[in-house]
């Protein structure tokens, strides 16, 4: 198979463009799509100082290579989730993807705050994505705000964005509807724009991106995926493509261009006041992160109760809370 | 990847390999398969929906047109993220 552009032999197909590419080629295309969405979404410009959120995965790996290659100024934030080893290999290959590049990155652990997702589902019982998303929203923000960013963008793919919206279309979740664009704007002063500029490129095509790039990104799944209807409706879709390529594509960039502004955010998304545990922006006293985060501590609290009077009663001392 | 459990077969002859050999990732499960001379045919094989893999045969990418070669070690990487 031969490149489409200069006709030498191409390493990446792609049938919802009904194209092939070589190495440089494919490189050259890909950073043009993406400046492409950025441009006709008006995601940012060479004033802005763009915070991304970078897991060590391929996605948001590859976002933050296209960027800093660009020449956008980039902080990169990681957030430790706290999920064993999966976790750990996840902020080395982040870490050592920056080092190579001379890129500046920020860091935080949930763990050194007493918030590993794996501990807030132990004491919540909240499903692990719910509680996650809650958390990342919040130091999103917050990382946001701190390092002088006015733009926060995520490494959210075609894939990604077509899957949440068959969820979305399914179950017609016309609030979500409504949130599902590639740029959000701030409701409060103290929020950014949150910007999505990988939404109409696949997760082949970021794949194939970071494999030519040399990055060294992590493959494996985070645990708590499996089985994950995100998951489900990738397969669905999947199949869909196999049978009409371009499908997925068609799916989200239509929406955005037709359908999305029939779909208005309610009134009361408009966010107020400031929450009373953190002062970022809050619908009510506390904001989902604190309400969270006092959840975790009131049923740790509880635990421990328990456990000392179970000890009392033993005769025993018990353990120290972590 | 989803995929269901390959139809495969070990087939060595002493001292040389006809087979492809198939490294799965991030699954880690590694598969001998005979009889396949195109990426299509593999992935076929393995009921693997073309455009869920990279197929990297050392470091490039395979496209699905590419021949296979026996003894060839490959690797198909999933692509899919699930969050």
């Amino acid at each position: 198979m031969k490149c489409t552009r200069c006709r030498e032999p191409a390493e990446v197909k792609l049938r919802a463009h009904n194209s092939a590419f070589c190495r440089p080629c494919y490189l050259l295309w890909f950073g043009r799509r993406v400046a492409r969405a950025v441009e006709h979404e008006k995601m940012f410009g060479r004033g802005d100082r763009i915070l991304v959120a970078v897991s060590g995965g391929k996605d948001s790996l590859a976002l933050w290579d296209v960027l800093a290659s660009e020449g956008y100024e980039t902080v990169g934030f990681h957030l430790a989730l706290g999920i064993g080893g999966y976790s750990e290999r996840s902020r080395r290959k982040t870490e050592e993807f920056a080092a190579v590049r001379g890129l500046r990155l920020s860091v935080h652990a949930l763990a050194d705050e007493g918030l590993a997702v794996p501990d807030v589902v132990g004491a919540t019982r909240r499903p692990a994505c719910s509680a996650c998303g809650t958390i990342k929203r919040h130091y999103f923000d917050a990382a946001a705000l701190e390092l002088g960013c006015s733009v926060v963008a995520t490494g959210h793919n075609l894939d990604d964005e077509a899957a949440r919206l068959l969820g979305n279309v399914l179950h017609w979740q016309m609030d979500h509807l409504a949130r599902q664009r590639p740029v959000m704007q701030p409701r409060h002063e103290k929020f950014v724009r949150k910007v999505k500029p990988l939404y109409l490129t696949s997760e082949l095509e970021t794949a194939s991106y970071a494999f030519l790039r040399g990055i060294d990104y992590v493959v494996e799944e985070c645990p708590n995926a499996v089985g994950a209807t995100q998951l489900a409706y990738k397969g669905v879709l999947d199949g869909l493509e196999s049978n009409s390529p371009g499908t997925k594509l068609s799916f989200v960039r239509d929406f955005v261009a037709r359908a999305s502004e029939r779909f208005d955010a309610p009134a009361s998304s408009d966010v107020a006041r400031s929450c009373a545990g953190c002062g970022m922006p809050s619908f009510g006293e506390l904001c989902s992160f604190c309400l969270l985060r006092a959840e975790v501590d009131r049923r740790l609290r509880a635990r421990d109760a328990v456990r000392s009077d179970r000890h009392a009663g033993e005769g025993k001392t018990p353990a120290p809370t972590a | 990847m989803g995929m269901p459990k390959s139809r495969w077969r070990a087939h060595t002859t002493s001292g040389s390999r006809n087979s492809v050999r198939v490294r799965l990732n991030p699954q880690g499960r590694e598969l001998e398969i005979d009889g396949v001379r195109r990426v299509e045919d593999l992935l076929r094989r393995l009921q693997i929906v073309p455009g869920t893999v990279l197929v990297i045969r050392g470091d490039r990418l395979l496209t699905e047109d590419a021949a296979l070669a026996p003894a060839d070690d490959v690797e198909l990487r999933s692509v899919v993220s699930g969050g």
